[in-house]
């Protein structure tokens, strides 16, 4: 099982490497401006100058789709951050006042119950789109998840033995949770967040095909692919590749996710359901 | 004292839109039958014909509806529901004699009421309500005769109420007291409404009590002798472009409602597919706000306009369907001013543009871009304009955001430097939406602009027609003078049907009266 | 069994109460208005100012929460300015097409993946195991919209097979429903089927170390029949967790799905109504949304009770 799991870590490193030292190296690899237009190149095909074609701005599809994973893994990485520390806290007040909880829980019940990407549209629509804005809405949309793996987690914690121990010799709450009970949960919430990196990802594409995400001229991977979506037979290839980059990068993370959660630990898999 | 005059001969000499020549095919017989499917891109906001000015409810309520005057093939007035139209000669008493024999949907011949009704609904809540602001009051004097008693003189009153910008239909009296929105859909059309389900298709079915105009020998624009053939009209409302193409293709879909010109060219071969070009469509623009920020400064402005390379923007926001037309009527037109000397306004000249922002002590101050995403001929043309203007040396903010949002903004007198426009239907009517755009209590450009406002008036008064397109000269010159907005080029569009509908024929919308299953 | 509906119902509550205020903090804060949507793209201020008037859109926020609560209250949940309609009724008459979608797909997902995940664990650690996986990996990891633009380019365009947009209602015409839904479901039932084949892989080979499969492979049984009748019947809870789970997003996929294939859903009644600032359909629709989510949890959280008849003690 260990070694399986390795191997299931070791492929979505290197898938997720890979997008990540393109993305990040956008700027000296790609071979061209990615929001530089040239009307007399429009829909040309792959070919030797323009590797994987140019779109309807005449504008290098490679190189829009380096500069676009930039953004994607960004507004993604931003996305998990921001929402495993907000998720973490109310996680772990939840978990730790039950007073509060029944409370605050509840208010996590009534966003979860939305359905997340809805709730992202709507949210993005109203702040007007930007990449924080996408950012702020995928938080909000995803934080009610982490706080809720989080919870458990510290429910867990909390009933272990060393806890209870600590608790009963009088140890100040604050040192208690940061000393104990905070190092029990890091590894249930990053592994839930390696899984909210892959969603946020997936979610971007689809505010940025609906229309919601970070505005033109900005390339981002689901920007491109609704920039294709109108000539997916004359110019498949716009709307194609970036697709492809994407389930790179959202499988590696998966199996980045299922490596971590199996490397840690077993038991984990009961409350990250 | 009325003096009869036939009101096309009299207002309109030889007007006529340079539109593709319409094979009327002579001696092919129509055939009855069949249920047609329309595609078109976006949904109606409504489908109270009277009550919006968008494309999609047009789509729809020109096969159900019927005005007193409408337009003809080249976009001259030409009368529908009315026989005709006696206009005194001080222009203050305008009567209508409405045609004999018209039954609404419902079975209720049409009389003087129902025109009269709708008339005064019209003017409470409909799309181009201004059109009957010089109207005092409308008189029945018996049921074919509808009376508009003007309160001040408008020549402009036929042309403003055949415009099939948000049609002034006519509809029973007893609906007209229902609210927008909330009317019943009856009218006179040559189609009665059968079926709406929003976001998927509007059904309209074939209304066998349709009187059809006998003083016409054939279709002609939205008037003329319409035959109605298809048992049921079927438009659906398919936003993805690729989806109505591929409908299309698959003969899933009859007539469509614009295809992609790239899908155009790769079609061409289809025998199963004709295409017809629509050229002029639309005026492509970059409307500005004169009023605050950057493009306040006429110098400013000027370097925007020599910033700017037209053509590119041209090429790519229409797919390379564009025609290179400065002047803001359309060439061929009554009100055309001319377009001489205007070609050294469109040329792009980054040096001068360069050198005018200098001169104009430029501090690095952010141009705000506000465009839409919804309509792609807004977004690729404020794309493409930023990344130009910033290659002339702006710092330029492209703020993408949707319609409702755009539109809010725009209307504000601060907050927005540049605003991507296409006006589609304003320019086919002629000059009054044009011209009064920029006139008025809410000018477009925010500022308002004493000469514009004195051709709007001239416009709006003047009974010669020769007087009024000297104010349409008079507005055009200013605009390029002032720099006041961007007239970018002309679009078209490229409309298309399946190969066994015969007898289509090209318009401002989808057509389906005269046309029928091979 | 009733204790517990009432319960989790009485708690759900609070849940919509908050999604409500949400819904109304929404359409407060968004720029713009349905009047400029309704009067068109080149209308004036003017026109767009008289269009507010004329829909009633001047009262103040307070007026216009205090009303729409007492609605909600009364069971109205407004009407939509657009489509001339009442919200509910707007929301009832797409939820057939969402649902069916939903349903569909993920019945195929389950069709699939169940027995692709039984598979798997019965091949454990060998290649139709590892080729299962990795395909439902990948499947999991694929944008749904973009998977359906791929299959409207291969099965309609290319192949000329399927229709590539529209919805046939199932009353009009039983093939034509299932022909017009077949693509859509396909590309939510792809990414679905990874979570579901794998709960089934990982809870089979955790069934079929327990004794009484053991037991039952002493008895002489043959291998399949262990796995299609035991190992599944004591996998059936994780499953159907997953499976629960599962509505909930495919019910999210659905409603971008519908845009790719002009489907007319939920989904694009309510995005449409944020883009156009249909403010009764954004609340009312969003109310009913979490309603029926909340009532899908409940549904899954009985099957479990029937299914796992040890777990009603608890309940």
């Amino acid at each position: 099982m260990r070694l399986f799991a390795r191997r299931n870590f070791l492929i979505g490193a290197i898938l997720v490497g890979l997008v990540l030292a393109a993305a990040l190296l956008a700027g000296w690899i790609a071979p061209f401006d990615p929001v530089k237009n040239n009307f007399r190149n429009r829909l040309g095909a792959p070919d030797d100058i323009y590797l994987l074609g140019t779109d309807r701005f005449g504008r290098d599809v490679l190189s829009r789709i380096l500069h676009g994973a930039q953004v994607s893994l960004r507004i993604g990485l931003a996305v998990a951050v921001l929402s495993g520390v907000m998720g973490g806290i109310i996680g772990l007040v939840c978990g730790w006042w039950r007073g509060i909880d029944a409370w605050l829980m509840r208010v996590m019940d009534g966003l979860m119950a939305f359905p997340g990407l809805l709730l992202a549209i709507a949210l993005a629509a109203t702040l007007g789109p930007s990449e924080s804005t996408v950012m702020i809405a995928l938080t909000v949309a995803y934080t009610p998840r982490t706080a809720r793996v989080m919870r458990g987690a510290v429910l867990v914690a909390r009933a272990q033995d060393y806890v209870e121990a600590a608790r009963s010799v009088g140890v100040r709450t604050a040192r208690l949770l940061w000393r104990h009970v905070v190092p029990a949960c890091t590894a249930p919430l990053v592994v839930q967040q390696t899984y909210v990196f892959a969603i946020a990802i997936l979610a971007e594409a689809v505010l940025s095909f609906v229309g919601v995400g970070p505005p033109p001229p900005q390339p981002t991977l689901g920007a491109i692919i609704a920039d294709g979506r109108d000539n997916m037979v004359e110019a498949p290839w716009i709307a194609l590749s970036p697709g492809v980059v994407i389930a790179m990068l959202v499988l590696g993370l998966n199996l980045l996710g299922d490596g971590l959660r199996d490397a840690l630990d077993p038991r984990m898999r009961r409350i990250m359901r | 004292m009325l003096r009869r005059r036939s009101f096309t001969a009299g207002l309109t000499a030889a007007a006529s839109l340079p539109l593709p020549a319409i094979a009327q095919s002579v001696g092919q017989q129509g055939r009855k039958g069949g249920d047609v499917i329309v595609a078109m891109t976006a949904a109606p906001p409504t489908i109270d014909a009277m009550a919006t000015t968008a494309q999609a409810a047009r789509n729809i309520s020109m096969h159900m509806y019927e005005s007193l005057y409408t337009r003809d093939e080249g976009a001259n007035p030409q009368p529908e529901l009315a026989e005709g139209v006696d206009i005194a000669a001080d222009g203050m008493t305008y009567t209508f004699k409405l045609r004999g024999g018209v039954k609404f949907h419902n079975g209720k011949p049409m009389t003087s009421g129902d025109a009269k009704a709708s008339m005064e609904r019209y003017a409470k809540l409909g799309g181009s309500k201004d059109a009957l602001k010089a109207v005092a009051a409308f008189e029945t004097p018996n049921a074919s005769t509808l009376v508009l008693k003007m309160g001040s003189i408008f020549p402009g009153l036929i042309e403003a109420i055949s415009s099939p910008r948000a049609p002034f239909v006519i509809v029973p009296e007893e609906e007209c007291g229902k609210p927008l929105g909330q009317i019943g859909n009856i009218g006179t059309g040559p189609f009665q409404f059968a079926e709406y389900k929003p976001d998927s298709h509007i059904k309209m079915t074939r209304y066998d009590g349709y009187a059809a105009n006998k003083a016409f020998d054939k279709r002609d624009g939205y008037t003329g002798k319409k035959t109605p053939y298809f048992d049921s009209v079927t438009i659906r409302i398919i936003t993805e472009g690729g989806a109505r193409t591929a409908g299309l293709q698959t003969g899933e879909l009859h007539v469509l409602e614009t295809l992609d010109v790239a899908a155009a060219k790769r079609l061409k071969d289809d025998k199963g597919i004709k295409t017809y070009t629509m050229m002029p469509w639309a005026f492509l623009t970059l409307m500005m706000n004169n009023n605050w920020g950057l493009t306040a400064n006429p110098a400013i402005r000027k370097a925007i306009q020599a910033a700017l390379e037209v053509e590119e923007i041209a090429a790519i926001a229409s797919d390379g369907l564009y025609r290179l037309d400065p002047a803001w009527q359309y060439p061929g037109t009554n009100y055309f001013p001319g377009d001489a000397g205007l070609d050294a306004y469109v040329k792009q000249n980054q040096a001068k543009a360069k050198a005018a922002l200098q001169a104009a002590g430029y501090n690095g101050e952010e141009l705000q871009v506000i465009c839409d995403s919804s309509i792609k001929w807004h977004l690729d043309t404020g794309t493409v304009a930023a990344e130009q203007l910033r290659a002339a040396g702006f710092k330029v903010k492209l703020n993408v955001m949707d319609w409702p949002t755009v539109n809010a903004a725009r209307v504000k007198p601060e907050g927005w430097n540049l605003w991507p426009l296409a006006m589609g239907i304003e320019p086919y009517e002629g000059p009054y939406n044009v011209v009064g755009f920029f006139a008025g209590s809410a000018p477009v450009q925010i500022k308002p602009d004493p000469v514009i406002e004195d051709s709007n008036k001239k416009l709006a008064t003047q009974l010669k027609l020769d007087d009024r397109k000297a104010a349409v000269k008079a507005f055009q010159d200013r605009l390029y003078d002032q720099a006041i907005a961007v007239k970018v080029c002309d679009i078209g569009v490229i409309q298309a049907t399946r190969a066994n509908v015969m007898n289509y024929a090209p318009y401002r919308t989808q057509r389906m009266w005269d046309c029928w299953f091979a | 069994m009733l204790r517990l509906i009432i319960v989790r119902l009485l708690a759900a509550v609070p849940v919509l109460f908050v999604v409500s205020l949400v819904s109304f903090g929404l359409t407060l804060l968004v720029p713009g208005d349905i009047a400029s949507e309704m009067a068109g793209p080149t209308a004036t201020a003017a026109d767009v100012a008289r269009v507010r008037a004329e829909l009633g859109l001047n009262q103040p926020p307070l007026e216009r929460m205090v009303q729409w609560y007492g609605g909600v209250l009364r069971g109205n949940l407004g009407r939509s300015i657009l489509l001339n309609q009442s919200v509910g009724q707007a929301v009832l008459e797409r939820l057939p097409v969402t649902l069916s979608l939903t349903l569909m797909g993920l019945g195929i997902a389950c069709l699939i993946g169940i027995p692709a995940g039984l598979l798997a664990a019965a091949k454990a650690r060998r290649w139709p195991d590892q080729v299962t996986m990795a395909g439902a990996m990948l499947g999991l990891s694929l944008p749904d919209f973009w998977l359906g633009l791929l299959l409207i380019y291969v099965f309609g365009v290319l192949l000329h097979w399927l229709p590539t947009g529209g919805f046939v209602a199932p009353g009009t015409d039983l093939l034509g429903w299932l022909r017009s839904i077949a693509l859509p479901a396909a590309s939510l039932a792809l990414t679905q089927l990874g979570p579901i084949a794998r709960m089934t892989r990982s809870a089979a080979l955790e069934v079929a170390s327990s004794d009484f499969i053991r037991t039952a492979r002493a008895k002489g049984l043959a291998e399949p029949r262990v796995y299609a009748r035991h190992v599944l019947a004591g996998s059936m809870v994780p499953i159907l967790t997953v499976v629960g789970i599962g509505f909930g997003l495919s019910l999210g996929g659905a409603l971008v799905v519908e845009q790719v294939f002009s489907l007319p859903g939920v989904g694009r009644l309510v995005i449409g109504a944020v883009l156009r600032r249909d403010w009764p359909v954004i609340q009312g629709g969003l109310l009913l949304t979490t309603c029926i989510f909340v009532l899908v949890n409940l549904v899954v959280d009985l099957l479990y009770l029937w299914v796992d008849p040890r777990l009603r003690e608890n309940a």
